[in-house]
């Protein structure tokens, strides 16, 4: 199963989106950003790539900015 | 003392606090207890959901982005990051004539050092402003900043004029809602001025030591800089502050304690009825200002209507000193004298030659029947 990261700017983004998913029903899980990946937060969020065109879909519609990296 | 106590000192801090805060603070201590935004262990990612809870509430309560909540120890810590964050050397920054400390000192402070030019519109003891006149001191500032509600008689600016005002000269408007926040409806208010600061103490029923500044979504942080830097727990290689909201402003460990329990009594405000609370504060005050005036030798400093929870009296030929001691001391009711840290609003009300006023400031669990009961002591008072 591919899988990614989705890198926000701060833990409070990181924190936002949690609580916007788990109202989308959209599975996810907070994790250390790992080291290799440069990001502005300690915080990232992994995911499954089954929910990646609804991961697109919220954030867009929250204006989060994001980056998406797959594993 | 046998009596039961009656507190109407609500404008400094509310008491008692919502009744979930024992709970609340307990609950923390025992299952989150950590820094939020620390790490991503399970008590870390607890704390980090409650602060983002708190943030969302807030933020929905004055209509901006979560992110653009920021936290700080108290208002005052909150006007501070505004006015020295925005004002630069040269600008001119409008107020008006009846502003509580937090604003007069912190812009006569910024004057001596950087040289800011203070615009005051004259204001009467009712809160009420010369529009014309503070159309025309706005031209060409920078800045406008002002108290929403008077914290010695409970006034309140004309908010929508001014923000048209604010917008047409296309100036920041700075909002002091300590005494409005829990008080008065601010739905929306982060779309009449651009920043907003209040604390979790007073209407929101929380404990001391979290103040907030509120951004509006349209307010370019660029424009506002730390008053403090430091560790934000993001971006740790960098040897400078991240420009991204909120880590911008939120340097150091948070009051995760005391933002635990406002994000609880915001939670219990909601649940119990907001505007129960509102309704509830404007009904108490009402009545008070009808009984008061019925008592002999009374000055009243407040009006009627929908000012806000916050009226101030004298008693003629007795000093405020001995009122506030009676008041304690015979019938256990908590009231505060003095300046009440706003010496001009006491220039405008012309009670400086009293030493300030009796203030009376209701809140969320006071009672007719504690307005009655303080009724009866004031004219025993005053018939002494």
């Amino acid at each position: 199963m591919i899988s990614g990261y989705i890198l926000v700017y701060s833990s409070a983004d990181a924190f936002y989106a949690e609580e916007i998913f788990k109202t989308h029903n959209i599975n996810i899980k907070l994790m250390p950003t790992p080291r290799e990946l440069s990001s502005d937060c300690g915080v990232c969020i992994y995911f499954e790539i089954e929910s990646i065109d609804k991961i697109h879909l919220v954030l867009n519609d929250k204006n989060l900015e994001y980056e998406i990296k797959l594993k | 003392m046998d009596k039961k106590l009656v507190y109407f000192d609500n404008a400094s801090t509310s008491f008692p606090k919502a009744p979930i805060l024992q709970e609340s603070f307990y609950n923390f201590l025992d299952n989150a207890g950590v820094n939020a935004s620390r790490g991503v262990y399970s008590l870390a990612l607890e704390s980090g959901r409650i602060l983002h809870r708190c943030r969302l509430l807030l933020s929905q309560l004055v209509s901006t982005e979560p992110k653009r909540i920021l936290f700080h120890l108290n208002a005052t810590h909150a006007i501070n990051v505004a006015l020295q964050g925005f004002l630069k050397r040269g600008d001119i920054v409008v107020t008006t004539q009846m502003e509580h400390n937090a604003i007069k000192r912190t812009l006569n402070a910024l004057k001596e050092k950087i040289g800011i030019e203070i615009r005051e519109i004259t204001t009467d003891e009712f809160g009420n402003i010369s529009l014309q006149s503070a159309k025309e001191l706005c031209k060409g500032a920078r800045m406008l900043a002002c108290v929403h509600v008077n914290n010695v008689n409970g006034a309140t600016i004309p908010l929508e004029e001014l923000s048209q005002i604010a917008k047409d000269e296309n100036l920041c408007f700075l909002l002091d809602a300590s005494q409005s926040v829990g008080v008065l409806p601010v739905d929306n208010i982060l779309k009449k001025v651009d920043l907003i600061a209040f604390s979790g103490h007073k209407g929101l029923l929380s404990t001391m030591g979290v103040g907030v500044l509120g951004l509006s979504k349209e307010f370019d942080e660029d424009l506002l800089e730390p008053l403090i830097f430091g560790g934000t727990g993001s971006l740790s290689e960098e040897e400078y502050q991240p420009r991204f909201l909120p880590d911008k402003f939120e340097s150091g460990t948070i009051n995760m304690h005391g933002i635990t329990n406002l994000k609880d009594s915001l939670e219990w405000i909601y649940s119990y009825g907001i505007y129960n609370i509102y309704n509830h504060k404007a009904n108490l005050k009402e009545y008070l200002y009808e009984k008061l005036q019925t008592i002999n030798n009374i000055n009243i400093y407040s009006t009627q209507g929908t000012s806000g929870a916050n009226l101030s009296f004298i008693i003629k030929n007795k000093s405020i000193s001995d009122v506030e001691f009676l008041l304690s001391d015979t019938y256990n009711i908590c009231t505060r004298i003095g300046l009440h840290c706003s010496p001009a609003t006491h220039k405008c009300l012309d009670t400086l030659k009293y030493g300030g006023t009796i203030r009376v400031s209701i809140g969320a669990f006071n009672t007719k029947d504690e307005i009655d009961y303080l009724i009866y002591a004031i004219k025993e008072i005053e018939a002494k």
